[in-house]
């Protein structure tokens, strides 16, 4: 998931997880309206993960066909679309249903099941498995596309599975923490990582890091406290990223 | 077949006409300079050469390739160094990753460097003379000494082609100096050198032949006989300048910056 954030920034679309686990609301919310229509019983987590990677990899394409606006474009737009069937659907089903896609926008990380559990726990191995293999190829695409194409890479193959593992990391994110709090979770601790790290080995392990780190931390602080979860964790990434700032402009300038 | 030889080629982009009725040919080693006004289809060239866009028709020979039907060998062939505009600065990478990628990419995967490999890598930034740097972050060296590294990328493979596309951007004086005289030491061990450039004067000396692009050719041959006032405004118009110079004629363009 914090890798997800760490790949959006190497590729220069920072904002990518946080629109793709909005389409996993989407999803998750026409999901669970056919479930709610036709009681045709759908996981609602494989549908939020499916929305968001297809999300993303429409996000690639628009770039890939259309340049940056069009990816910034299609990026607005993929996301005001997955928040109106979010908003219509919600108000179409049932109130037990209602609470069931709300867990999606504020979700709470103490009340997975074991199954949900298991699931992320298969889907996170298989994308970390594909970032262990391809991981040169992923750098070297976000390093220099063009130069990579003229050395031979297949280019197109591995932007597109590049958007597909941020897409995913979006899905689970929104799983897992909710997608308001993807931008406190996944890309406040990648742009934190980003100012203070020197090479790509240690920028995705300070983002993993500090992801765990504020996260529990956040929860801590919040039980103990008596606070929601998320508002906690959510100010803690938000302050530590804006201190790093201010910290590496007054002492490394 | 030691030349390099373009036979009646034209190319497209998304449908509009860029490179047309494209005729050389040259021996191998040769020094090639390519000048030619913004938009002229100079990378389109370079790129038709790497085989990354295929020919509407015509026939390119390369060391004996095709790169359309050949791309396996071309990319042996052919080093490449892109227009460094086009480069993410700020990601985090060293800069032995750089030029390792320029020969992990052709290896078949696990693509882990062996000993062979960094030790090409590191013969490459020697030639440049950037060893230093091995492992240092990219984006903190100057943009002269990235230009470097990128170069070291494009031998690393031990080409028998080096393509290079603006190499002089954003390079002041002194840099542009050595990178001339890096090239020079690359071409004497049997490498042609293909170089792009919209300020010709910097490279006009060590040319072996001068190539003069506006969507066709306007003229290729020695410096002397292209860096000539008829020749150079039938691309730039009547407010191109020659001043005497030696060994080579010095030319001022509406492009040039002096
Ligand atoms: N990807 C592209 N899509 C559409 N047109 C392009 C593309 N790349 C280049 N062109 C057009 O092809 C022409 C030649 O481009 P190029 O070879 O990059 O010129 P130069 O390198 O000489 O400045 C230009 O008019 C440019 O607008
Ligand atoms: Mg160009």
């Amino acid at each position: 998931m914090s890798i997800g954030g760490t790949l959006a920034f190497m590729r220069g679309v920072p904002y990518l997880p946080g629109e793709s686990s909005h389409a996993a609301l989407g999803g998750v919310s026409l999901a669970i309206l056919i479930v709610h229509l036709f009681s045709i019983p759908m996981d609602p987590l494989i549908w939020a993960v499916i929305f968001s990677a297809l999300s993303s990899l429409l996000v690639a394409y628009a770039g890939r066909h259309g340049g940056a606006e069009a990816l910034n474009a299609a990026l607005a737009g993929a996301m005001a679309l997955s928040l109106a069937v979010y908003a219509t659907v919600r108000a179409i089903v049932p109130a037990e249903l209602r609470a069931l896609i709300d867990t999606y926008l504020v979700s709470d990380i103490l009340f997975m099941t074991t199954l949900d559990i298991m699931q992320l726990s298969l889907i996170v191995l298989v994308g970390l498995l594909i970032l262990v293999a391809f991981y040169h190829e992923l750098m070297y695409i976000c390093f220099d596309a063009e130069g990579a194409e003229a050395m031979g890479l297949n280019v197109k193959f591995f932007d597109y599975l590049l958007f597909l593992l941020i897409g995913v990391a979006g899905g689970i994110a929104a799983k897992t923490v909710g997608s308001l709090l993807v931008f406190a979770l996944v890309i406040a601790p990648a742009a934190t990582a980003r100012e203070i790290s020197t090479s790509i080995n240690r920028f995705i392990l300070l983002t993993f890091s500090l992801t765990v780190l504020l996260g529990f931390t956040g929860l801590f602080i919040a039980l103990s406290i008596d606070w929601p979860p998320s508002g906690a964790i959510a100010l803690l990434t938000s302050a530590v990223y804006i201190i790093t700032v201010i910290i590496k402009n007054i002492f490394y300038r | 077949m030691e030349y390099i030889k373009f036979t009646d080629v034209y190319v497209s982009i998304n449908g509009n006409n860029i490179l047309r009725n494209i005729t050389f040919s040259t021996v191998h080693p040769t020094f090639l300079s390519i000048m030619g006004p913004n938009g002229a289809g100079k990378t389109t060239l370079l790129k038709t050469m790497l085989g990354l866009l295929k020919p509407d028709r015509g026939k390119v020979e390369i060391l004996g390739y095709n790169p359309v039907y050949n791309p396996i060998s071309i990319r042996r062939l052919v080093g490449y160094v892109p227009q460094k505009d086009y480069i993410t600065r700020d990601l985090p990478v060293k800069v032995k990753d750089v030029v390792l990628m320029g020969i992990l990419i052709n290896k078949s995967l696990p693509r882990y460097p062996s000993p062979k490999d960094i030790e090409n890598a590191l013969e490459a930034l020697r030639t440049v003379e950037m060893e230093w740097a091995w492992d240092k972050r990219f984006s903190q060296l100057s943009g002269g000494e990235q230009q470097r590294v990128l170069i070291a990328r494009g031998i690393a493979n031990k080409p028998k082609i080096l393509l290079l596309d603006e190499p002089f951007n954003k390079i002041d004086m002194s840099t542009q100096a050595h990178i001339i005289e890096f090239l020079h030491r690359i071409k004497s061990r049997n490498v042609s050198i293909f170089i792009v450039t919209h300020d010709i004067n910097p490279i006009s000396a060590i040319s072996d032949l001068i190539m003069i692009l506006n969507k066709e050719i306007i003229a290729i041959g020695k410096p002397r006989e292209v860096l000539r006032k008829e020749v150079l405004m039938k691309v730039y118009g009547s407010d191109v300048r020659i001043f005497d110079g030696h060994p080579c004629p010095i030319v001022v363009t509406g492009d040039t910056h002096v």
